[in-house]
């Protein structure tokens, strides 16, 4: 089975002895220990409960077993049914391009996000355990998605009209690679302000890996996600906007871009899983604010952002982001890793968006 | 008479969509290319399950699936990684039906 130790495991767990509720509060105050705790046990749960669906193929889990631990990438090509992992890799780590772009395109935007996350953040894989890179290609007919199922990663060719191959975009690749570092590190709940966070911080990395690649600056990119894959019939459209959240799309096929970018605007229906996609442009326009308009840099505005994802628990919301991001901001500044005023830059654009609530 | 009602949404660009349709009231071909993929779904044999998962990934779709057959009613409700694979071509074909209804309506 894929090891689903993380490398904090062997610290020390006050787990079984303390409340939840006591734990959560831990971590608002700073205990690294807590937010440890907290993370450990909750991806436990989901991983077993995760499991519960491959047990039907023990072949896939065994595949699973002979591929841990090099980082490697390996794309399988799902030749339109519904399988994942079908027959044997069509490309594997160091092997040559072969006839499908497809195939190719996602072994390289895959390679360009591990070597973001190792050369930027230290980062050895998604898991920081070089846990290898599973990627399906072609998966169903005309499917119009790409996501990552705890395990691995799955893009649909899309319909060619209104969203072509998934994965053609760096944005994408980026994304959904990222919910898997967000699932070894804060592991946030998919729902209401901490899916909106898990959103966000996806939305965040597949922004900035996508600046890295193209060495584009905070300045001159187009902080827009998604805009890659659109197809013929949303041809200029994107997804999500960073710079001005609500103005991505406005079509008929999709009707207007709900994002808001202020919290008096915040979303509270049950849609969208209480709002994942919509609610992240909140904290999305702090970081292109933190970025671009306050001149920290995308670089160094990633840096805060990565050291308070591993500073964040299942359950935390956009408040405990505030106070999770500033303090990030604080010591990446005594350590001298962002520039002096960081601090209260990052407390300025979140009090751009309404951010804290009181 | 066989009555479908199916929506979904979600996936990585947050869609949504409903196919509510009798299948008589339907074009011919249409009508006979969804009654045999119910038809190859088994989704009224005994047997039929979802697979189980208490897990919710990042950006999958959500469904909600009611098909009224001759006296018989199923009600489902599942994502993306619950699907079994017989049941597949059918829910890409309605979410394929249910985009193009949104796309002709707002034509």
């Amino acid at each position: 089975m894929r090891s689903l130790q993380r490398k904090h495991d062997h610290n020390f767990c006050f787990c079984s002895y303390v409340p939840p509720q006591v734990l959560e509060n831990l971590a608002r105050a700073g205990i690294k220990e807590a937010v440890l705790s907290i993370n450990q046990s909750k991806i436990s749960r989901e991983k077993r409960d995760l499991k519960d669906i491959k047990t039907d193929n023990f072949m896939m889990e065994f595949t699973s077993l002979e591929s841990v631990g090099k980082a490697s990438r390996y794309v399988y090509d799902s030749k339109n049914s519904w399988m994942q992992r079908v027959d044997k890799p069509v490309r594997k780590e160091g092997g040559k391009a072969i006839s499908d772009k497809t195939v190719n395109l996602v072994y390289d935007f895959v390679g360009d996000v591990r070597e973001y996350f190792k050369k930027i953040h230290g980062r050895k894989s998604i898991d920081d355990a070089n846990m290898d890179l599973i990627l399906n290609v072609h998966y169903g007919e005309k499917y119009q998605n790409a996501f990552w199922d705890g395990d691995e990663m799955t893009f649909g060719d899309g319909d060619g009209e209104i969203f072509v191959d998934f994965a053609k975009s760096l944005d994408v690749i980026a994304h959904e690679l990222t919910h898997g570092v967000v699932q070894w590190e804060a592991n946030l709940e998919y729902k209401g302000q901490p899916g909106a966070l898990n959103e966000h911080f996806a939305d965040v990395f597949g922004t900035v890996i996508t600046q890295w690649v193209e060495k584009q600056t905070a300045k001159n990119a187009d902080w827009l996600i998604g805009d890659e894959i659109m197809g013929p019939k949303l041809s200029g459209e994107a997804l999500r906007s960073m710079i001005e959240p609500g103005t991505a799309y406005d079509n008929d096929l999709m009707g207007k871009d709900p994002q808001p970018s202020h919290m008096k605007d915040y979303y509270s229906g049950p849609d969208d899983n209480y709002g994942v996609h919509i609610n992240s442009g909140i904290p999305n326009k702090v970081f292109y604010l933190v970025a671009n308009e306050m001149e920290i840099g995308t670089k160094d505005a990633s840096m805060i952002w990565y050291d308070a994802l591993k500073n964040l628990w299942p359950t935390a919301n956009f408040n405990d982001a505030v106070k999770v991001i500033v303090r990030s901001a604080q010591t990446l500044t005594e350590k001298k890793i962002v520039p002096k005023g960081s601090t209260q830059k990052v407390r300025a654009a979140f009090k751009e968006v309404g951010l804290p609530t009181t | 008479m066989t009555k479908i009602d199916f929506s979904f949404s979600g996936g990585y660009a947050n869609i949504k969509g409903s196919f509510k349709e009798d299948l008589k009231k339907l074009p011919n071909n249409i009508s006979k290319e969804i009654s045999e993929l119910l038809e190859s779904s088994k989704i009224f044999d005994p047997d039929f399950k979802l697979k189980k998962t208490s897990f919710f990934p990042p950006d999958i779709f959500s469904y909600t699936l009611i098909i009224s057959k001759e006296g018989e009613k199923k009600e489902l409700s599942f994502n993306d990684v619950m699907i079994p694979e017989t049941l597949q071509p059918l829910i890409a074909r309605l979410r394929e039906l249910a985009l193009d209804e949104k796309y002709r309506r707002k034509k």
